[in-house]
C-alpha cells in the first residue's frame, strides 16, 4: 500500500513534469540569425510613438497603483 | 464599480470559479502557481475582486536566461531576462483591457527588479494564435523572436522601455 509520503512525492513528481511553465527554457538557445537580429534591434533605439505612449501609460498607472495600494477599478484600467 | 487588488497571490486567494478558456493556464494557476512560489521557481501577481477574493487575471514572472551559442552580444554568451511564463484573464473579464493591463503591470515590474539585478529583456512564451495579439492589435513594443511547434517567443527591450516612459 502506498504510504501518504510516497503519494505526496508522486503528486510533486507529476507536477513537476507538466509543469509547463519551464518547457520553454529548452528552446532558449539562439541561433547565430538570431543573435544578430538582437544585436540590429538593441542597436536601434528608435521607439514609436504607439510605444512611447504604451510605456509611459505603464509608468502612470503602476504610479497609481502604488498611490491606491494596489487597489484600481475596472473603469480606471480601461480608461489608462 | 467592481474594485480590484493586485497583490502576490497567497491561500488567501479564490481560485476554483477562474477560467479562461485555456487548460493549461487554468491548471498552473489553480496546482502549481502557489507550490511554484512557495519554492521560488516563479512569482504569480493576482488581479481579484477587493470584496469575494476571486481571481479575475493573473501573470506569472521568473528570471531566466537567453543562450546566444557560440556567438556573443556585449562579450556575454548569455543574456539576462524576465520571463513572463503566464498571463490569464477569466472569460467574464475577456476585451475589458485586462490583459492589457497586466502587460504593463509586468513591465514596470520588470524594470523594478531590474534595478536590482540587472536583466535586458521581458521575454513571452505564447501560443501562435496569440502572437498577433501581442505584435499587432495594441503597440506594446514587442518584438518577434522566433516560433517553435506552436509557441512564439516575443520580447520587450526593457532598456527602451526605461527611457521612454
Amino acid at each position: 500500500m502506498m504510504t501518504t509520503t510516497h503519494k505526496k512525492k508522486e503528486i510533486e513528481k507529476k507536477n513537476f513534469t507538466e509543469n509547463l511553465f519551464f518547457h520553454l527554457d529548452k528552446d532558449l538557445i539562439l541561433t547565430s540569425e538570431e543573435v544578430e537580429r538582437l544585436k540590429k534591434s538593441f542597436k536601434n533605439a528608435e521607439v514609436d510613438p504607439k510605444t512611447k505612449e504604451f510605456f509611459q501609460s505603464a509608468h502612470r498607472l503602476y504610479d497609481k497603483l502604488k498611490q491606491n495600494n494596489f487597489t484600481i477599478s475596472l473603469e480606471e484600467i480601461q480608461k489608462e | 464599480m467592481t474594485d480590484f487588488i493586485l497583490k502576490d497571490l497567497d491561500e488567501s486567494d479564490f481560485l476554483e470559479d477562474f477560467s479562461s478558456g485555456d487548460n493549461n493556464i487554468n491548471s498552473f494557476l489553480k496546482n502549481l502557481a502557489l507550490s511554484n512560489q512557495k519554492a521560488k521557481l516563479s512569482k504569480t501577481y493576482v488581479l481579484s475582486d477587493k470584496i469575494n477574493h476571486k481571481a479575475v487575471a493573473f501573470i506569472s514572472l521568473s528570471a531566466s536566461q537567453l543562450n546566444t551559442g557560440d556567438a556573443k552580444i556585449f562579450g556575454m554568451d548569455k543574456i539576462p531576462v524576465i520571463l513572463l511564463g503566464r498571463l490569464g484573464v477569466d472569460t467574464n473579464y475577456q476585451g475589458k483591457e485586462l490583459g492589457s493591463f497586466l502587460i504593463k503591470v509586468a513591465l514596470e515590474k520588470a524594470l523594478e527588479a531590474s534595478a536590482i539585478i540587472a536583466c535586458r529583456l521581458l521575454l513571452v512564451e505564447t501560443s501562435k494564435d496569440m502572437k498577433n495579439y501581442y505584435l499587432e492589435k495594441v503597440s506594446m513594443g514587442f518584438e518577434w523572436f522566433k516560433d517553435k511547434k506552436q509557441f512564439s517567443t516575443l520580447y520587450i527591450d526593457l532598456l527602451k522601455h526605461e527611457e521612454n516612459r
